[in-house]
């Protein structure tokens, strides 16, 4: 005897004109996913925005929360943070309305699998240092990378970690890329200097390529005319890892007020080292940025240490899931 | 003693006070402290100050059916976990010189969620 299962804990939406069926328990991106249907995703968490699609229905406000007025006002929201709605239509996000073009100028390879991208993309392109753009790479993949550089360079620098078997990374870097059209979207984040308390001590961490979005936050915060000191920390699995170590000693040598700290595993984890020489965070502002691990500890370890939350601020960096 | 309970302990001003200190309490516990392991800690606090409001007797809108599901996914929690976050609660009260009448007041509250919290 085989019965169907009851019709009434299911809900339909609509996906760029075909039904389907959903877990109402699931999110629109995992029930889209589970039919196979292919949707940019990444961190499954609201970080990232590589999983926008666009809908006229109603939603939750934290689908929309991280979005600018701009994209909300047009429709988008986050489908991983999305649970569906009997009758929903949902659009794929349209891809001129947030892709535009960018020509990848120069690359400088370094150690440690890591090159220093540099793009212009046509027209004005306003960003924060520190908050990142999203990348489409090869197969409509959508991956993000944070800005190392300030507005005044008049170019975008990216540090890019090639991974073996990455989909976007590897095409990114490839020395033929010189000279080409690719496409990105954004500026997106929130984890930038805002010029404001000029005097604050800021404390920095970065693991890996963290250290791109920090480096563009420090110069910022020099530009603008930041006062007070900063710490910064730069860690990595092993020496070549430290891929910028010589232009942050330089940076050091320019900018009075600020520290740079070198860190490889075996010497620890570079958070303790400085949450250990800064156990006062009292007062202080503290950018985390990197390996998400890394990042949730050490936001609750600042928070702990004294730092309010409003002045903590972090880019994890979420890995995508690698399908075999 | 017209006034009630979250009015005597200091409205708003004492909710503000008492979720810094209550949030690094559980925190630092390494007892409870992954069950309020989160990247989105600003959320988390959110959420421990409606508690807090719910404890000081104010104007709230948690209901028995919410702590239900936001404690049904938490795998392991049982009667020690409740009675640590209770402790905490109890000692933030009396670090902020809250009245000992208001204190109990306050946790005979908190007190009422047990059932609700544990899934019982
Ligand atoms: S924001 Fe939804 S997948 Fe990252």
């Amino acid at each position: 005897m085989s019965r169907q299962k009851s019709a009434t804990d299911q809900i339909t939406i609509y996906y760029e004109g075909t039904s389907v069926r959903c877990d109402p328990d699931k999110s629109v991106l995992d029930n889209l996913l589970d039919q196979n249907l292919d949707v940019n995703h990444c961190c499954k968490n609201g970080s990232c925005l590589t999983c926008l699609l666009k809908t006229d229905s109603e939603v939750d406000e934290k689908s929309r929360v991280p979005l600018k007025a701009t994209l909300s006002e047009l429709g988008y929201f986050l489908s991983c943070q999305q649970i569906p709605s009997d009758g929903m239509v949902i659009k794929s996000a349209a891809s001129d309305d947030c892709f535009r073009k960018a020509v990848v100028t120069s690359m400088i390879k370094k150690s440690g699998h890591v090159s220093q991208v540099f793009l212009k993309p046509y027209g004005e392109f306003l960003y924060k240092p520190g908050q990142f753009i999203n990348i489409k790479g090869p197969k409509d993949t959508v991956r993000s990378y944070s800005i190392a550089s300030i507005p005044s360079d008049n170019v975008l620098e990216l540090h890019i970690k090639e991974h073996q078997y990455g989909i976007v990374s590897p095409w990114l870097c490839a020395d033929d890329r010189i000279g080409r059209e690719i496409e990105i979207s954004g500026p997106n984040g929130e984890c930038f200097y805002l010029p404001e308390n000029q005097d604050q001590s800021m404390l920095m961490i970065g693991t890996g390529t963290g250290l791109a979005p920090l480096l563009g936050i420090v110069r910022d915060s020099y530009s603008q005319n930041h006062r007070g000191k900063i710490e910064l920390y730069f860690g990595a699995v092993d020496d070549p890892g430290l891929y910028l170590a010589d232009q942050l000693r330089v940076l050091e040598k320019k900018y009075d007020n600020l520290t740079v700290h070198f860190g490889i595993l075996k010497n620890g984890p570079i958070n303790d080292t400085a949450l250990k020489n800064h156990p006062d965070l009292k007062e202080w502002r503290v950018f985390l940025c990197g390996d998400p691990d890394m990042v949730k500890k050490t936001k609750t370890k600042a928070y702990l240490a004294g730092a309010a939350l409003a002045n903590i601020y972090v880019d994890a960096f979420e890995q995508a899931e690698i399908n075999p | 003693m017209s006034e009630n309970l979250f009015d005597r302990i200091g409205g708003n001003a004492a909710v503000d006070a008492a979720v810094d200190i209550f949030y690094k309490k559980v925190l630092s516990d390494d007892s409870i402290n992954r069950f309020f392991e989160t990247t989105n800690m600003d959320a988390q606090r959110e959420k421990q100050k409606k508690f807090l409001t719910f404890a000081f007797g104010g104007p709230n809108d948690y209901s028995g059916k919410d702590m239900r599901t936001a404690h049904a996914g938490l795998d392991g929690l049982n009667e020690a976990h409740f009675s640590a976050v209770a402790g905490h609660l109890e000692a933030t009260l009396e670090e902020l010189g809250v009245p000992a009448a208001e204190v109990s007041e306050a946790m005979a509250i908190a007190a009422s969620t047990h059932d609700d919290v544990l899934g019982l």
